[in-house]
C-alpha cells in the first residue's frame, strides 16, 4: 500500500467544534443523481449555523459540498464501494473531505488538476476549460478560483502493480470562514 | 417534482430560470438549454437570462451558461444576465464570464 499527496493536502490543528459525516453507497448518488444536492444540502444546513452570514455560508457550502459529491460519485470505479463525505469547522476554516475509490485514469487527471491549482494556475484553467470542447472539471476550479479553497488529496493505492489498480482518493478543500461568508 | 424550470413565455426576450439546476451532464444541459441556444443563434436582437430566482446551479450549469455566451459571441447576439449580487455563485462565477464577450452584460441586483 502506498499513499501519495497532490494539491495542498492541509488539515488545521485547531480543535474541531463540528465534525459531521455521512457515508452511502456510490451507486446510490448515481441511480438518483438529486441525493448528491441533497446530501450537500442536509451539510450546509447543519453546518451554516456555524456561521455568521448563515444563508450565505449555506450557499457556498452546498456549492463546494455537490461539486466534491459529484465528482466522487461520476468517477468512483466501484459503484458499491461507499463515498464518504465529512465536514470539519476547525477555526476560522472550513474542512470538507470527500472519499471514493477511483481508478488509475481519474487519478492521472485529479492529480494534475490539483497541482495545477496548487500553482495558482486557476484563471488560466477556468479560461482554457470554457474555451475548449472538451467539457467537465469545472468543478474543483471554481472552488479555488471563486471561494479561495485550498485543495489537495491523498492518493492511497490499494493493490499495488496489479492491471486492475483501484485508488482511495480523499480530496480536501479547507475554505476560509471570510469566503463562506463573503466578507 | 422538477428541481427547475425554464419560462420562455411570460417576459418578451427573456427566459427566466427558477429554481436548482443540478443536473448529472453536459448532455442534459445541452437538452435543456437549446431553446436558449436556439434564440441567441437565429435573432440577433437582445436576450436576456433571468437567474434572480435560481437558486443553485452546479458547474456543468455554470458551463452551459458559458457555452450560451460563447452562441452569442458567435452569432452577435447581446446577451444579458440577470441576477442577485448577495447570492455567490452569482456574483463570482456568473459574473466572471463578462470577459468572455464584449455583448455580455451582468446586471446583479
Amino acid at each position: 500500500m502506498t499513499t501519495r499527496l497532490a494539491g495542498v493536502f492541509e488539515e488545521g490543528t485547531a480543535p474541531p467544534l463540528t465534525s459531521p459525516s455521512i457515508a452511502m453507497p456510490a451507486m446510490d448518488f448515481v441511480v438518483q443523481w438529486n441525493r448528491c444536492g441533497i446530501t450537500a444540502d442536509y451539510l450546509a444546513d447543519y453546518l451554516a449555523y456555524a456561521f455568521e452570514r448563515r444563508d450565505v455560508a449555506r450557499s457556498v457550502i452546498t456549492t463546494a459540498a455537490n461539486e466534491l459529491l459529484e465528482n466522487a460519485a461520476k468517477f468512483s470505479s466501484d459503484k458499491n464501494a461507499p463515498v464518504r463525505i465529512a465536514a470539519r469547522v476547525r477555526g476560522d476554516f472550513l474542512e470538507l473531505e470527500v472519499e471514493n475509490v477511483t481508478d488509475g485514469d481519474h487519478v492521472d487527471t485529479l492529480t494534475t488538476v490539483l497541482d495545477a491549482l496548487s500553482r495558482g494556475e486557476a484563471p488560466t484553467l477556468f479560461a482554457s476549460r470554457i474555451e475548449s470542447t472538451e467539457r467537465g472539471g469545472l468543478g474543483l476550479i471554481i472552488l479555488v478560483r471563486d471561494y479561495a479553497a485550498r485543495l489537495g488529496a491523498r492518493i492511497v493505492s490499494a493493490n499495488g502493480g496489479s492491471l486492475d489498480q483501484t485508488f482511495t482518493v480523499t480530496v480536501r478543500a479547507s475554505i476560509a470562514a471570510d469566503e463562506l461568508e463573503q466578507r | 417534482m422538477m428541481d427547475y424550470q425554464i419560462d420562455l413565455e411570460s417576459v418578451p426576450s427573456t427566459a427566466v430560470l427558477r429554481g436548482v439546476f443540478r443536473l448529472a451532464t453536459p448532455e442534459q444541459y445541452d437538452a435543456l438549454f437549446a431553446p436558449l441556444a436556439d434564440r441567441v443563434k437565429k435573432s440577433q436582437a437582445p436576450f436576456s437570462v433571468d437567474l434572480t430566482d435560481v437558486v443553485l446551479m452546479n458547474s456543468s450549469g455554470l458551463r452551459a451558461l458559458a457555452d450560451l455566451v460563447l452562441a452569442a459571441r458567435r452569432a452577435g447576439t447581446a446577451l444579458t444576465f440577470l441576477g442577485k449580487a448577495n447570492v455567490p455563485w452569482q456574483s463570482k462565477t456568473v459574473a466572471s464570464l463578462k470577459p468572455l464577450y464584449s455583448g455580455l452584460s451582468v446586471k446583479l441586483s
